[in-house]
């Protein structure tokens, strides 16, 4: 495959209505977890989405899956539109799209046998006969490292890398070519990170996958996207190739998050650049929503909320600073 | 705190409780249970009697430690020359049979509802939830009274009766664990690989309530056993000549001042049939401890 | 290692857990010291026994199954474990303090703050200065929790996760204790967040000169706290030495590791390092060095016997058969 747009998000909305009274609920406000945002990936490339709280990425995540509905825009994966899918259209576009979660110990059925775990979708896609499963389940297993012998053994014997390992193995199971990953590292030892991480990186390239990763952490995902999307408060407020985003940070936001990042060395003093909190994503600020903690605020932020702008190419970002 | 001390902390608690449990295994319920159900099983063998047999020669005949008893009937007859001893023997399978019964209606009921209500929220949820909330207010006595009117009093009302007035108790405790249960990944990802709701609920949601279940229900046959014994004794339920205890309570009444034995032997068999389950659900209940559901 | 002036000294100190399975040796056999005012860093991964080390200092460790079976915990030169429950009660909250990692569930929901704060003064009989609401207003004003007067009658479901654990840290440090121990106080918040909370630790510890033992997993955050490292590995220590001698000049091959296998930001490889294995199991840890399946540079000798700890310099020193001299053996 070429250099094609995998996935095509434009003007993506979620908002959760917020409900008030107890036997005649009225819908009183929105919670904006998602508000307006719009990116492509092409075939290969991994786009990384990193923010803290509430910013709207792991509803970004599910959204892509199909898990929610979006309230407006438009999310295109290979040709489909995942909205509007229904049905045996949705069952097979499951095929494409599959996922990895944060949480090793609850990703697992926990009364299922491994090998029934990661042949469930082959199980439930109908394909191949049950001989035919096993093998591919067992090749799956050696693929990412887990001894096929155990194959038919419990989740709760195996350690959590060792459990997300079978959960990228159940994911690759109906070769997908776009994998959701959310905060697929967050919740393991620093050393078996790093396995997970060549295993996602190695598996990438041996199957021209082409990955959605999110975390909080920038370092790991600098380490594995070729681009990075910073969201605040369900906004994406700067969009670039990976490399680029840590030379040249353009968004207030983004230079804060990468002074805050402590580093593992301790020549290098970290500065904790934002005063306050994260605003609650019912009741945004006015304007530009980063205006009340941003150092360069401007008048005009507080009233004009810009839209992402192309700085260089393939570089944007939502800023009052640049126009 | 940290994994390393939360993982010590919970191996170390449930170790604690599976400690105790595995060193105290309720031997003497599970004693209880044996000898019910063997007494269940092979009740047509070991009972002395036909439990309608009228002895006439030996009405009202003391249990055999008293004045007036004999090795042929030891504990006693009734004024219709009935052998207690065997009508107590015969009354277990009743005893067993009802409480099953009424166990496999209400419980089928909740489980259904509850997995469909717990899985699949929104107004479905909502529904199911109020039909609960109007049937657990409906004045038990009234209900009894209603089906019994409608099907005439008998084991089969009863188990009518308390399958359709319990259902909601066990709708509820199955739709909150199948609610807790969809909040995990695994159920995400069962969604995110193409399988279908009913078999999320059956393959993924189902097995892992199972435990629950078990524990419900053997918790559940004892108030069962008391509640059909107490519907009989008023009346409400198995009809003569049946031997069921609670309707042998009912007629041995009336003859507790000079024929103690005839309410008291019944009474003492629901006693011990309740225990045993009580004392092998609460071990079980250590055993099959919930927060080691998930570990 | 010999601190000057040290206020707290572990000798040999052994916390076992005694379980159906078998023994977890959850802490085996660590010794070290923390002086007057500083900033250690106890880094491991899960499992490694740096909770568990905090926990038995405090008194805390889960009973019956847990139990400090050896060694001495020498605070101002007394021994801890020889101190009755009613003893470490006052010692705890008053002159050690300890800050856990959810800070959701670190305060009670529905007690109010005011009333919170207010235990850890009324618990050790601290005379009332104004009244004592007034004092936790002092607290919430010292680490900077906005419009103090207003929020310490609030109740924690209305503070953010970054509030709680600055209003945990003010009451760690409002008796102004000789020890706070911090077991992952940032791990469960924001990196902005993170950033303000270190950044306040740092400052209350530079005003109360309180020494902080800062229990974590991230070496990024040692790194801009600490001034000495402490690493655990097993239950056991491996590696101990100043900041910046361990990040440039770490000498066991498990710190190797460790430090080469952490993404570094700006610094984009191909492949990340990674150890190799899995941490061993505590219930039947290996004889030997037990870090000696993983390591590259094991030796025969390795799995053999465990490697005394050997002084690279007067301050660094590290537990490995690669820095044995004929002597040692």
């Amino acid at each position: 495959m070429t250099n094609e747009i995998s996935i095509q998000v434009n003007n993506l909305s979620k908002h959760f209505p917020v409900t008030s009274g107890v036997v005649f609920s009225r819908t009183v406000g929105a919670v904006r977890a998602v508000d307006n945002i719009s990116f492509n990936i092409r075939h290969g490339e991994t786009l990384g989405l990193v923010g803290e709280s509430g910013c709207g990425k792991s509803t970004t995540a599910n959204l892509m899956l199909g898990l929610e509905t979006p309230t407006s825009g438009e999310i295109i994966i290979q040709g489909d539109d995942v909205a509007k899918l229904k049905g045996k259209a949705l069952f097979n576009f499951r095929r494409k799209v599959q996922a990895v979660f944060q949480d090793p110990f609850r990703s697992l059925s926990p009364r299922k046998k491994i090998s029934q775990i990661v042949g469930e979708p082959l199980i439930v896609h109908k394909v191949g006969t049950s001989k035919e499963i096993r093998k591919k389940v067992i090749d799956l297993l050696e693929l990412v490292g887990i001894n096929p012998q155990r194959a038919d053994l419990y989740p709760h014997e195996f350690s959590g890398g060792q459990r997300q390992r079978i959960a990228i193995a159940r994911a690759l199971s109906l070769n997908p070519n776009v994998l959701i990953l959310d905060e697929p590292v967050s919740a393991l030892d620093v050393s078996i990170q790093a396995q997970i991480l060549n295993l996602l990186i190695d598996l990438r390239k041996k199957f021209s996958l082409t990955y959605l990763i999110i975390s909080h952490d920038l370092a790991v995902v600098e380490h594995v996207s070729t681009h990075i999307g910073v969201m605040y408060l369900g906004r994406i407020v700067e969009l670039a190739p990976a490399a680029e985003l840590y030379i040249t940070p353009l968004h207030p936001y983004t230079q804060a998050l990468l002074a805050a990042s402590p580093v593992a060395d301790p020549d290098v003093k970290l500065e904790a650049v934002l005063e306050g909190e994260v605003p609650s994503p019912m009741n945004p600020p006015s304007g530009c929503s980063f205006h009340p903690r941003c150092p360069e605020c401007k008048p005009a932020c507080q009233i004009d909320d810009k839209r992402m702008t192309e700085i260089t190419p393939g570089h944007f970002v939502a800023c009052n600073l640049y126009s | 705190m940290s994994e390393s001390v939360a993982i010590a902390t919970e191996a170390q608690s449930s170790t604690k409780a599976k400690n105790r449990a595995r060193k105290r295994v309720p031997y003497v319920g599970l004693g209880f249970i044996s000898i019910f159900l063997i007494v269940v099983i092979f009740g047509n063998w070991i009972s002395p009697y036909d439990y309608d047999y009228w002895d006439m020669g030996n009405i009202t005949q003391p249990p055999v430690w008293l004045e007036d008893g004999s090795w042929e009937h030891i504990l006693g007859t009734d004024p219709l020359g009935r052998d207690v001893l065997s009508r107590i023997i015969h009354g277990a399978r009743y005893s067993l049979a009802i409480a099953v019964g009424c166990i496999m209606v209400y419980g089928t009921i909740g489980i259904i509802l509850g997995l469909t209500s717990g899985f699949l929220g929104g107004k479905v949820d909502m529904v199911i939830m109020r039909i609960c909330d109007l049937w657990m207010g409906l004045p038990p006595i009234i209900t009894a009274l209603m089906v019994v009117a409608a099907m005439g009093p008998s084991s089969k009302a009863i188990i009518i009766y308390i399958g359709i007035s319990a259902w909601p108790g066990y709708t509820r405790i199955v739709r909150g664990e199948c609610m807790s249960i969809a909040q995990n990944d695994f159920i995400r990802l069962a969604v995110v690989a193409g399988c279908s709701k009913f078999r999320i609920i059956i393959s993924h949601i189902f097995p892992n309530i199972v435990n629950t279940l078990t524990i419900l229900v053997t918790l559940d046959i004892g108030g069962m056993i008391i509640l059909t014994a107490t519907l009989s004794f008023l009346g409400l339920g198995t009809q003569p000549p049946s031997p069921d205890w609670g309707l042998m309570m009912n007629e041995g009444r009336q003859y507790i001042t000079y024929a103690w034995w005839l309410i008291v032997f019944p009474g003492v068999a629901i006693m011990f049939a309740v225990l045993g389950f009580n004392l092998v659900g609460d071990w079980l209940r250590d055993i099959l401890d919930p927060k080691q559901k998930l570990r | 290692m010999q601190t000057s002036d040290p206020i707290l000294e572990l000798k040999n100190v052994k916390t076992y857990f005694f379980t159906t399975k078998g023994t977890v040796k959850a802490v085996d056999d660590i010794s070290f010291s923390i002086g007057r005012g500083e900033i250690v860093g106890l880094v491991g991964e899960s499992g490694c026994g740096k909770s568990m080390t905090s926990l038995s200092i405090m008194g805390l460790v889960p009973q019956p199954a847990g139990k400090t079976i050896a060694g001495e915990i020498l605070f101002h030169g007394e021994n801890l474990l020889e101190k009755s429950y009613e003893e470490m009660r006052q010692i705890r909250g008053d002159k050690i303090s300890m800050i856990l990692q959810d800070p959701m569930v670190s305060l009670n929901q529905i007690l109010s703050v005011k009333y919170q704060i207010g235990e850890v003064f009324r618990y050790h009989d601290k005379p009332i200065v104004k009244s004592l609401k007034d004092m936790c207003i002092q607290v919430l004003k010292k680490v900077k929790v906005p419009s103090p007067e207003v929020r310490v009658t609030a109740y924690p479901f209305q503070f953010s996760g970054g509030m709680c654990q600055r209003t945990i840290i003010g009451m760690g440090v409002a008796n102004g204790p000789d020890l706070l121990i911090a077991d992952e106080p940032t791990t469960a918040l924001d990196v902005t967040i993170q950033a303000q909370v270190l950044q306040l630790m740092k400052q209350v510890q530079e005003e109360t000169n309180a020494a902080i033992l800062m229990i974590t997993h991230d070496l990024g955050t040692v790194a801009q706290l600490c001034s000495r490292v402490i690493v655990m590995y097993a239950g056991r220590i491996i590696e101990q030495a100043p900041v910046k001698t361990f990040y440039k000049n770490p000498s066991h091959p498990y710190a190797v590791g460790l430090i080469k296998s952490v993404p570094v930001l700006g610094q984009k490889t191909d492949r990340l390092y990674s150890i190799k294995g899995q941490p061993p199991n505590l219930l039947n840890p290996p004889d030997g060095c037990r870090f000696s399946a993983r390591c590259e540079k094991v030796m025969p000798i390795c799995k053999e016997k465990y490697p005394p700890q050997i002084s690279l310099e007067s301050d660094h020193q590290v537990s490995c058969w690669l820095f044995a001299e004929k002597g040692d053996i």
